[in-house]
């Protein structure tokens, strides 16, 4: 390998916002392709826990089961643990039934209307039989709902006087190239670092009104004047 | 109402703007007031579908009482004194009998147990049983029920009559279906609207030879006929029925008591030019030599046809000229003077069109059609089977009253039927086919089964207008936009191909009239100078400024200030002395023409003074059929309602009823349209104008009304999307989960479409929608997407985008037999040997229940079996055995859906039949997921199917991480036009980002209820966008910026019904037919595909003799036969002896065998049978 110039680069990334579901970064010195592979991997590759499998036990609500069973899995649940459990697939514990504790999560819900008020099944009446895997609760990211005293989770089904729910899920490990509700981030995107150069020599050449006009075109104020020196940056 | 005050604003600024104009500011001020609030009124008042439920009204009120009063004598023939007459007759609230016990009806209740909803009709009678010598005393009895009447839902005898959204949905219905149509036999059947040339009308036109005519189709309670007079080589006939030939015109008018001829020429007026039109025909009847009333006669009764006796009395031709010759001219006292007159009048209009082509009448035009209705429809049936009932009740009392010695008590009232009346009505509205034998009816397909695969399609069915022509003429008059149509018939919505143009919709506002009383309008009309036609002499009819007044058809007399009456009436109209509905009309149109000429012509000025007053007539209109739809009176160009008008209804204290009665609206129909100057807008309201519309998009109906924009797209696109609309898959009803159909398309997640219209929250789209908001991005993609395909991103179906149910109804019955009946039966339990040694049938009856029945939420797989019985081994039976003895055998039912496709039994209800078996109905519930070649489209006629499905990473996506849900070809928009879609986008897209809906209703622009373009954009630059809806976009690929900016927001799609696991199929080996033993026919016999005529001509032409002859034969219905070479006829193979047999030569010596296709020994042999000898000779 002597001799031969190295292409290797040592792209940097530096986080720049995170919360709970909110990341922002820069990456540098590398070129889009890079980073759109980071996107593609992002979307599709990396493997969360979703409920894949329902049975219903009871089911007396509006929506069918496949409906009441499609919504469950698009739930997100915390998957912290994804990195450690089996796909069920080659797990070898269950012989690729996918019911076991290595690869697998259970769910209960019970739900019942006894009153005359519509009951709102939501994801927080979903028990996990594992502390770490369970839904995620948006209301206390401070997502700007905080004061919402009825926040509890996403909407199921709502169920009206009478009306029962209750089934076993269970959650598995997967990829969201298997099905979107694997894919840990609800979108991706990146876009280029604007670089703005200002020629400085044109500019001196303006007036103070038609910097602050130079100023005022950009919408979002990238550019701020120096009340002193009256240089536009 | 934020529109409003927008409207208000933008028109005072006009105001402002155009204030140098003198003649604009001398102008009463007007301002404009939103008259759009007066839509949602007029729905609520008189509902989308109120042309039917009226009629039915109608029909129910007014006119079955009618019919009963014309007919309410039934007298024996044999005893006069037994008579039974009707006193009254209404009709009751929906019920049925079962075993004894009348039960209440609800439509939900019919439809789910495929009865028909249907209440009983109750007579009042009065009966005498014969005088036995004394005075007869007459017997009473109430409530005695003939029959019973199918009900229209939401009529007023229907139990849904006036019920509130909760009371409605307590009942199983949705309070958003429209109602207007049927339940019969449990199922929901629509009567088409039929349109029809109107009756007892003068219309001239041709005929085939191009000889000028007057026709009137005349059609009183009595008879229906035909009535022409014609002008053949220059010689005027009366075309009848009732004789033989044409007869001269001059010799009726001598046979109706007109002996002189200078009479005749005197009512057509002093004009020469018409009495040199009539001379040739003078002249022919003095030929004939016919001068007197005698001889008239004597030449008619010559020429009648003998067989026209069918009203028992045969009255000779002066018979015919009162009852089959325009009889809606009646003839008291058989005094003949109103039929000459009107005979006159009929020659005039034909002379004039033959002076001057413009007097044609066309026959395309509305004004001249009517629409029949329900309930006009269902009373001719009812009148037919009611007469035919009471003839059948004649001929029985006769019977028993001739028998010499009666076994019981003799009592009429006893011998009223039922069922004749009730099948009749029954069988004609399942089957749509109305034989009315007294009134020479005999149609077809006049119901239709209300479509319910969207909402819309079910008011699609319900605005139906079916064509008095048949289809397959060939002619474009009848399919042409008629300019009469504005506002009355959607100019959009018709269906592509042969029906196009023929069928026809109606528009939003659209109302149909019933009839109306004439008794109280002609006494009006004598009462405001109308002078009487009998009083006026032939020479006065034409006199110059009077016009002749004419009611339905009838020539009523002549009146001299014509204006004068016509403001009259209306205003008499206005303030509700007259009916809504009647339509006052002052033709003028020949007065225009013939000034013309007079400019050509100038020496002809004499002669115009005397044509110009012809034929000024004043028509009033009060029949029912006629198309009118309300609009706003103005008084000079000034709107009458105002705005305290508007605000009233908004705060509740009026409603569309009131502002009717307040002469603040009137409805006009299309004839006295004529007469009106309409303004769009009350800013372009001129002196002149006489009436405002309320809403320009009102001219489009409920289909039409769904597209966004419509008025900037092709036209042919929306007339595309109207059909489609009705394919759409969506919510159906509220109720649409406790429906039974045998077939429901459902949308998992529908949405409301970001950019909706006026119409659409209207007919209440915007709660049932059908389809969802797409974010499409227009552009090329992988090239899965040429010819209309688009590509899907495959994260958008996971998450739910155009996920659809499929239900399906399977039903099974328990038969029941002589004695016995079928059983239920536990597969479990009752597993035969056979049975259990069949293959995988443990796997397969896996889903029943002990009862044999699949439960409830099982998933049923291709040939799961879902029912399971026990049939008697001997149906017959001997009456001894008793139920449990018997012999019985296992019937079951297998599922044939999909292979591979899983389904979900959703429900399982039971109910009895007509015939008291137990029926059992399972709905089986399918999820479906888009894949490649299922249709989709949006709402501007654009159509395609999903090309491909692409994984999200390789979509394309925006700096904000917007990547679309669906990639459509730019190819799609050059060559269609829809601009409409464009703008759809561009809203959409500024309504996603402002969180507000956006309006694109027809015409709405300066309304307020369409947002601009220029409005939108600012939206959108707001908000971050670029003005013109382009984004810049990353490829999903490589993650370079794609070369170009793409058009991308959301668009509304609809999902069609087609769907390819519908329609895909397949075969190598398969089922073959018994006779031909061929592959059989058709995807749902898992049929074969066939090489056609077409595709042998192409291999054939190539050369590829082995592949026809691997194709036709080989792979088809190959057969050994033996030929005899002798004879050259088929032989056999005797298995017996191992020798090959000729029958023939009785001998086996030239035997050979050779491959025949089996249809090919099938042919010989049916020749054979036919004694024509196939024989064949064979080569080497």
């Amino acid at each position: 390998m002597e001799g031969a110039a190295s292409y290797q680069r040592f792209p940097k990334v530096k986080i720049r916002e995170l919360k709970d579901d909110y990341a922002k970064f820069e990456l540098r010195e590398t070129d889009a392709s890079v980073a759109n592979a980071l996107r593609r991997v992002m979307i599709a590759e990396v493997p969360t826990i979703a409920i894949d499998l329902v049975e219903i036990e009871v089911n007396s609500s509006v929506l069918n089961d496949e409906f009441i069973a499609h919504r469950l899995g698009l739930i997100p649940l915390t998957s912290e643990r994804a990195m450690s459990m089996r796909f069920s697939r080659d797990c070898d514990a269950c012989d690729g039934d996918g019911q076991c504790e290595f690869c697998s999560v259970e769910f209960h819900l019970r739900a019942k209307c006894i009153n005359d008020q519509t009951l709102d099944v939501t994801s927080k009446d979903l028990y996990s039989s594992d502390h770490t895997v369970v839904p995620v609760d948006f209301s206390d990211s401070g997502s700007g709902f905080e004061n919402n005293e009825d926040q509890r989770g996403i909407t199921i089904v709502k169920l009206r006087k009478g009306q029962e729910l209750r089934l076993r899920a269970i959650a598995r490990k997967g990829i969201g190239k298997d099905h979107a509700k694997w894919s840990p981030a609800a979108t991706v995107t990146f876009m280029y670092e604007p670089e703005i150069h200002i020629n400085e020599e044109m500019m001196e050449t303006l007036s103070l009104e038609e910097k602050t006009s130079v100023v005022d075109s950009s919408p979002t104020k990238v550019f701020g004047i120096n009340p002193h020196t009256q240089q536009v940056g | 109402m934020g529109v409003i005050e927008d409207t208000a604003m933008l028109d005072t600024s006009i105001l402002e703007g155009e204030g140098i104009d003198k003649q604009f500011l001398a102008a009463p001020v007007k301002s404009a007031v939103d008259k759009f609030q007066l839509l949602p009124e007029f729905l609520k008042v008189r509902g989308l579908v109120k042309q039917h439920v009226e009629s039915f009204n109608y029909f129910v009120r007014t006119e079955i009482k009618k019919i009963v009063r014309a007919n309410d004598l039934v007298t024996s023939r044999h005893d006069t004194s037994v008579y039974l007459r009707y006193k009254d007759v209404w009709i009751g609230k929906p019920s049925v009998v079962v075993d004894g016990v009348t039960d209440s009806l609800t439509p939900q209740k019919c439809r789910l147990s495929d009865m028909t909803y249907a209440a009983p009709i109750y007579v009042n009678i009065e009966y005498c049983n014969g005088s036995h010598g004394h005075s007869p005393h007459p017997q009473f009895k109430k409530d005695v029920i003939i029959g019973r009447m199918p009900i229209m839902l939401r009529s007023a005898s229907c139990v849904l009559y006036g019920k509130d959204e909760d009371e409605l949905a307590k009942l199983g219905e949705c309070p958003l279906d429209p109602g207007g149509y049927f339940v019969v036999k449990g199922n929901e059947k629509v009567i088409l609207i039929q349109e029809q040339l109107s009756k007892n009308r003068i219309i001239i036109d041709t005929d085939k030879k191009g000889c000028i005519q007057a026709s009137v189709m005349s059609s009183t309670e009595m008879t229906k006929s035909k009535t022409i007079i014609r002008m053949e080589k220059e010689k005027v006939y009366l075309v009848l029925n009732a004789f033989t030939s044409k007869v001269p015109i001059m010799l009726v008018m001598k046979a109706m008591g007109m002996e002189t001829d200078q009479e005749v020429v005197q009512m057509l007026g002093r004009d020469p030019q018409y009495a040199t039109l009539l001379l040739p025909s003078i002249e022919d009847c003095a030929s004939i030599g016919v001068y007197t009333q005698q001889q008239a006669l004597e030449f008619l009764e010559k020429k009648r046809k003998k067989s026209m006796s069918r009203f028992g009395k045969d009255e000779g031709a002066l018979g015919v000229l009162r009852d089959i010759f325009i009889p809606n001219i009646r003839v008291r006292e058989n005094n003949f003077h109103l039929k000459c007159v009107y005979v006159v009048v009929m020659l005039r209009r034909m002379m004039d069109a033959i002076l001057n082509k413009d007097a044609m009448d066309d026959k395309d035009y509305i004004g001249n059609k009517r629409l029949e209705l329900s309930g006009q429809l269902l009373s001719l049936l009812f009148e037919d089977l009611f007469k035919s009932m009471n003839d059948q009740v004649k001929q029985n009392v006769d019977k028993i009253l001739t028998k010499p010695n009666r076994s019981s008590r003799f009592d009429v009232s006893q011998h009223l039927l039922k069922d004749s009346i009730t099948v009749g009505l029954e069988r004609s509205l399942s089957t749509g086919n109305w034989d009315v034998g007294r009134f020479k009816m005999h149609r077809k397909g006049m119901t239709q089964i209300v479509t319910r695969l969207s909402f819309i399609g079910a008011f699609g069915s319900m605005t139906k207008i079916s064509p008095q022509f048949e289809k397959s003429r060939k002619v474009s008059g009848p399919r042409a936009l008629q300019p009469s149509q504005w506002g009355m018939l959607c100019p959009c919505d018709t269906p592509e191909g042969e029906a196009c143009g023929l069928v026809k919709n109606l528009a939003l506002m659209t109302h149909v009239t019933t009839d109306e009383e004439e008794g109280p309008i002609i006494s009006l009309c004598t009462c405001f100078g109308v002078e009487d036609l009998s009083l006026l002499s032939g020479e006065e009819l034409h006199s110059p400024g009077s016009y002749l007044i004419i009611l339905n058809g009838l020539i009523l007399g002549k009146h001299r200030r014509p204006q004068r009456f016509a403001k009259v009436m209306r205003e008499l109209r206005r303030a509700g002395k007259v009916g809504d509905f009647v339509s006052i009309y002052v033709n003028e149109k020949q007065i225009c023409a013939m000034l013309n000429v007079s400019v050509e012509q100038s020496h002809a000025t004499l002669l115009c003074d005397n044509v110009i007053h012809f034929c000024r007539c004043v028509y009033i209109a009060s029949d029912g059929g006629r198309v009118c739809r309300p609009l706003v009176i103005a008084d000079n160009g000034v709107s009458r309602i105002k705005e305290h008008h508007m605000r009233e209804l908004k705060d509740g204290v009026r409603n569309f009823d009131s502002f009717l009665r307040e002469g603040l609206i009137e409805y006009l129909d299309v004839n006295e349209e004529n007469n009106a100057l309409i303004a769009l807008y009350e800013g372009e309201a001129t002196h002149e104008t006489t009436h405002i519309e309320i809403e320009p998009f009102t001219i489009l109906g409920a289909c039409a009304g769904l597209i966004p924009f419509p008025h900037h797209n092709q036209s042919p696109r929306n007339t595309y999307q109207c059909a489609m609309g009705k394919q759409a898959m969506g919510n159906i009803a509220y109720n649409q989960l406790c429906r039974m159909d045998t077939l429901i398309y459902l949308l998992v997640y529908p949405q409301r479409p970001l950019l909706t219209t006026r119409t659409i929250e209207l007919v209440g789209y915007d709660k049932l929608g059908a389809g969802q908001n797409a974010t499409v991005a227009v552009m090329s993609y992988s090239g899965y997407d040429i010819e209309d395909a688009i590509v899907m991103n495959k994260s958008s179906l996971d998450r739910g985008f155009g996920r659809c149910i499929v239900m399906k109804k399977i039903s099974a019955a328990y038969q029941k037999y002589d004695n016995t009946c079928d059983q239920f039966s536990d597969p479990r339990k009752s597993q035969q040997d056979q049975q259990k040694g069949q293959e995988n049938y443990q796997e397969k009856i896996q889903i029943l229940d002990n009862d044999g029945l699949a439960s409830p939420g099982e998933i049923i797989r291709h040939q799961d079996i879902y029912f399971q019985k026990e049939c008697p081994v001997d149906p017959k039976g001997s009456t001894m055995s008793h139920p449990s003895q018997g012999k019985y055998r296992t019937n079951k039912q297998t599922y044939k859906g999909a292979e591979g496709e899983t389904a979900v039994v959703d429900r399982v209800a039971l109910c009895s039949d007509k015939r008291n078996n137990l029926s059992v109905k399972f709905m089986i519930r399918h999820t479906r997921r888009p894949e490649v070649g299922d249709k989709f489209s949006s709402r501007h006629g654009q159509k395609g199917v999903c090309g491909t499905i692409v994984q999200q990473e390789d979509f394309p996506f925006s700096e904000r991480g917007i990547c679309p849900d669906l990639i459509m070809n730019p190819h799609g928009f050059p060559s269609r036009m829809t601009v409409g879609k464009m703008i759809e986008l561009l809203g959409s897209k500024a309504g996603v980002s402002c969180g507000r809906f956006h309006y694109g209703s027809a015409f709405g622009e300066p309304s307020g209820h369409a947002d601009k373009v220029e409005d939108i954009s600012e939206t959108l630059v707001k908000h971050g966008f670029c003005y013109n809806g382009k984004d810049f976009l990353y490829s999903g690929i490589t993650g370079m910026p794609l070369q170009a900016y793409i058009f991308m927001g959301p668009i509304y799609y609809q999902k069609l019904k087609h769907m390819v696991l519908d329609k895909m199929h397949a075969r190598g080996m398969g089922p073959r037919q018994l006779i031909t033993r061929q592959p059989t026919e058709g995807r749902s016999r898992n049929g074969g595909l066939r090489v056609g005529e077409m595709e042998r001509d192409c291999l054939i032409a190539y050369g590829t003799s082995n592949l026809i002859y691997e194709r036709l034969m080989i792979s088809s219905d190959p057969f050994e036969v033996q030929v005899c070479r002798k004879c050259g006829l088929l032989g056999y193979i005797n298995y017996k002896s191992k020798t090959r047999v000729c029958s023939t030569c009785k001998n086996g010596d030239n035997m050979s065998a050779m491959k025949l296709p089996y249809a090919c020994k099938l042919l010989f042999q049916e020749l054979q049978s036919m004694n024509i000898v196939p024989r064949l000779t064979l080569a080497d």
